[in-house]
């Protein structure tokens, strides 16, 4: 009963959180009196009325259009989403400690694959279909490896990422004539698409021989015994957000290097870059291997999280698409954020949505937490029709 | 000899099949329905993603909605109608004895054009609904979109028992059986009125294909700002292919609940309606709905084949001949798109606006579809 009262207040604060930012895009879009600067402080005068029940349908429809009118997110309003969803996130880590640990786990697995997927996207202009399936070829590895070797899966790293790096080259390989012709884009997916399903044959074919031949079984496995424990903690909760913010680190440090320079420019200006004699093709190649390496590390750490099958990427790819857009296809380090947030929102508020209805309505929280699924394609569509160019992209 | 080449691969197949001392007939009964449910589909994919360049990558949503409909909604009118007090999900195996003893030919008849009618209603309204999107994102956002949107029939179908029975599924209501009896005149039947409702679908799609509407979507697929420059509204336009080609994609997933016999939400998901239907129409040609029949022949000749051959070909392979058939559809949709990207019937291009100069008088209407669009 407490939980639920807490629970509410909590949504309502989310939600007409981002209302309030929505409001913003629209005074700003409409070139009404703008806030001079949305942030938290600014925001709690404005939601405390909004419980107060006579005014409250006419400040929802408002900030409702103003979501919709609202074209892009400014700097100061996308600090005022964050700062939300830390007070959120910390709140909810107070009252669910576990769920929370379960949420930076998942979160930490979807920034990943998040980054892979803008990385490829930015440079192919494609959204890449196929990137389920560079993260199946990390979770079989994971599989294979830890079941045949009985071994941490922390060691499937060493066959996953380069299996997945190869892939992912591969897929280009493939995509680059492609797109040197100019192909439509829907032509280029399909042709993600395409590839994909090769992948989901060719390991699920894997996973027949590998479960007769050598008893290693694939289709509903959780690798959660297979994991290492630091102090008395499962070393994913820990090495798995480690891991995420050490790429994201590398990323960073490589992207100031010469190479670096070279494919930011190539995806700035690909024909400026040309002329300044970077070989974009290399570039590009570049950082589809960097993708393909994130898709296989997120992969080794999918079955750690849940119950893996050989096409449980193929089955994600909405989530996965969900952080990236909400991070705003264009930067990369927005698919850091977007998979955080996508994470949280998936685990955690899906829970809190359970619960409340649970205690509002009675309805039983498993017949609510079955739709998860659901969540990123509601999320896909929320986060585009509030800024067609995603919640953090500029 | 290319636009007859995917009716040459199916007669080569099944000559195969009764050379080889297979049921032959059998063959050509489960291959025309297939044949005709496929058409369907993919002629609503080359409508909204051929000739007016809609990237749906979300086709399962309505194929799945138009099942639904025919099992879920048309199962419980049934029920209604024949006096009965069953819940036609949960005491579904009851409801369906009863419903095969006392059904008369004449409601199952007016049963089954209700479901064409209400699944394209449906369709229609679903399909617009998922254009709206497409007011604002462009093409690669809007496939992202629509991708995400094919799933939500197949998570909802799923879990909420009430419509479809979740996972269990429901049998659908013996409408067939009503009308031609069992055995071998039940798949006659169901091949004949597949075979029709596709018949029709092609004749429709090749009309609204060669209308000034037609001409608008490709005007539209070129270059959508053309089509404000001449006085059309773009977005209302996508509106109305996403409809169409929702209500006609859900009169195909009627036909196809009611030949299977049963409604699994499991069922549809996005390689089998989604993927499928792009391979048929990249196989056979963008834009063009020759091609897509051609496509069909084809893709449904090897499908079948894979399913006559299978334990030949596992004992061989030494997996799930599905494997394989994902791995073959996959490589052939590659190698299609990097080798002849036209397809095997190309669309005949027609100049949209007088030739201009630099081509010169001849070369125009070859050069279209390789630059790509």
């Amino acid at each position: 009963m407490g939980d639920g009262v807490l629970v509410g207040v909590g949504w309502v604060v989310v939600v007409f959180g981002v209302c309030v930012g929505g409001c913003g895009g629209a005074c700003k879009a409409k070139k009404y009196a703008k806030p001079a600067n949305m942030s938290i402080a600014t925001t709690i005068p404005i939601i405390i009325p909004l419980f107060i029940s006579p005014i409250k349908l006419s400040i929802f429809k408002f900030c409702l259009r103003g979501m919709f009118i609202c074209t892009g997110f400014t700097a100061s309003m996308r600090k005022t989403v964050a700062l939300v969803f830390a007070a959120w996130a910390g709140l909810s880590a107070f009252f669910w400690p576990r769920e929370a640990a379960d949420a930076v786990l998942y979160s930490s697995i979807l920034a990943l694959a998040a980054l892979g997927l803008t990385l490829a996207y930015q440079t192919t202009k494609v959204p890449n279909f196929a990137h389920g399936a560079l993260i199946n070829v990390g979770v079989v590895s994971a599989l294979t490896v830890a079941q045949a070797f009985g071994k941490p899966t922390y060691y499937a790293l060493l066959i996953g990422v380069p299996l997945a790096v190869v892939s992912a080259l591969a897929l280009y390989l493939v995509l680059l004539p492609l797109y040197k012709r100019g192909t439509q884009a829907e032509v280029m997916m399909m042709a993600t698409m395409a590839f994909n399903i090769v992948y989901i044959g060719l390991l699920n074919a894997y996973a027949d021989w590998a479960g007769r031949s050598m008893g290693i079984f694939m289709r509903g496995i959780t690798l959660r015994p297979y994991d290492v424990a630091i102090g008395s903690v499962p070393g994913a909760y820990i090495i798995a957000p480690a891991t995420t913010a050490l790429f994201a680190l590398l990323l960073y440090l490589f992207l100031k290097t010469k190479v670096g320079t070279a494919l930011r420019a190539a995806v700035e200006n690909e024909d400026l870059a040309r002329t300044l004699g970077i070989n974009v093709e290399r570039a590009y190649a570049i950082a589809w291997a960097i993708a393909g390496a994130a898709a296989g590390v997120a992969g080794v750490y999918l079955p750690l999280y849940i119950e893996a099958t050989p096409d449980v990427g193929w089955l994600m790819l909405a989530s996965f698409f969900a952080a990236s857009i909400a991070g705003g296809l264009g930067s990369i380090y927005g698919a850091l954020a977007g998979g955080f947030l996508m994470g949280f929102v998936e685990t955690l508020a899906t829970l809190q949505f359970a619960t409340l209805l649970n205690w509002a309505f009675g309805i039983p929280q498993y017949q609510i937490t079955a739709y998860r699924p659901l969540v990123p394609l509601l999320a896909i569509a929320t986060v585009l029709l509030i800024s067609p160019r995603g919640l953090l992209g500029k | 000899m290319r636009q007859v080449v995917g009716l040459v691969v199916y007669l080569l197949g099944a000559v195969l099949v009764a050379a080889t001392g297979r049921n032959w007939q059998s063959y050509l009964l489960t291959t025309a329905v297939d044949l005709a449910i496929y058409l369907a589909i993919t002629l609503t994919v080359n409508l909204e993603a051929g000739i007016a360049g809609i990237p749906n990558f979300g086709r399962v949503l309505t194929v799945a909605l138009g099942a639904y409909v025919a099992g879920g909604v048309v199962g419980r009118l049934a029920v209604l109608i024949t006096g009965q007090s069953l819940d036609y999900a949960a005491d579904n195996p009851a409801a369906v004895s009863a419903l095969s003893r006392l059904l008369s030919p004449g409601q199952a008849a007016g049963l089954l054009a209700l479901a064409f009618l209400l699944a394209a209603a449906l369709g229609a309204a679903v399909g617009y609904l998922t254009s709206l999107p497409a007011r604002r994102l462009s093409a690669d956002y809007l496939a992202i979109t629509l991708l995400a949107f094919g799933d939500v029939a197949y998570y909802v179908g799923l879990n909420y028992e009430p419509l479809v029975g979740g996972t269990l599924g429901v049998a659908a209501p013996p409408l067939y059986e009503k009308l031609f009896g069992g055995g071998a005149a039940r798949a006659v039947g169901a091949a004949a009125i597949s075979l029709a409702v596709a018949m029709l679908i092609y004749a429709f799609v090749e009309k609204i294909g060669n209308s000034p509407f037609g001409r608008a979507l490709r005007v539209h697929r070129e270059d959508p700002e053309l089509l404000s420059v001449l006085g059309r509204d773009p977005a209302e336009l996508r509106g109305w292919t996403m409809a169409v080609g929702g209500a006609l994609s859900a009169v195909a997933g009627v036909l196809y609940a009611y030949y299977v016999g049963a409604v699994h939400p499991r069922g549809f998901e996005r390689v089998t309606f989604t993927f499928y239907p792009w391979l048929i129409m990249i196989l056979g040609g963008m834009g063009n709905n020759l091609g897509v029949a051609n496509g069909v022949l084809i893709f449904v000749t090897i499908y079948r084949l894979l399913d006559v051959y299978k334990y030949e070909i596992g004992a061989v392979v030494g997996f799930d001949p599905v494997w394989l058939g994902y791995m073959l559809f996959g490589a052939l949709a590659l190698a299609i798109i990097i080798a002849a990207p036209r397809g095997i019937v190309p669309e005949e291009a027609k100049p949209l606006t007088k030739p201009s100069v630099q081509h010169g008088s001849g070369a125009i209407s070859s050069s279209k579809g390789d630059a790509g669009g």
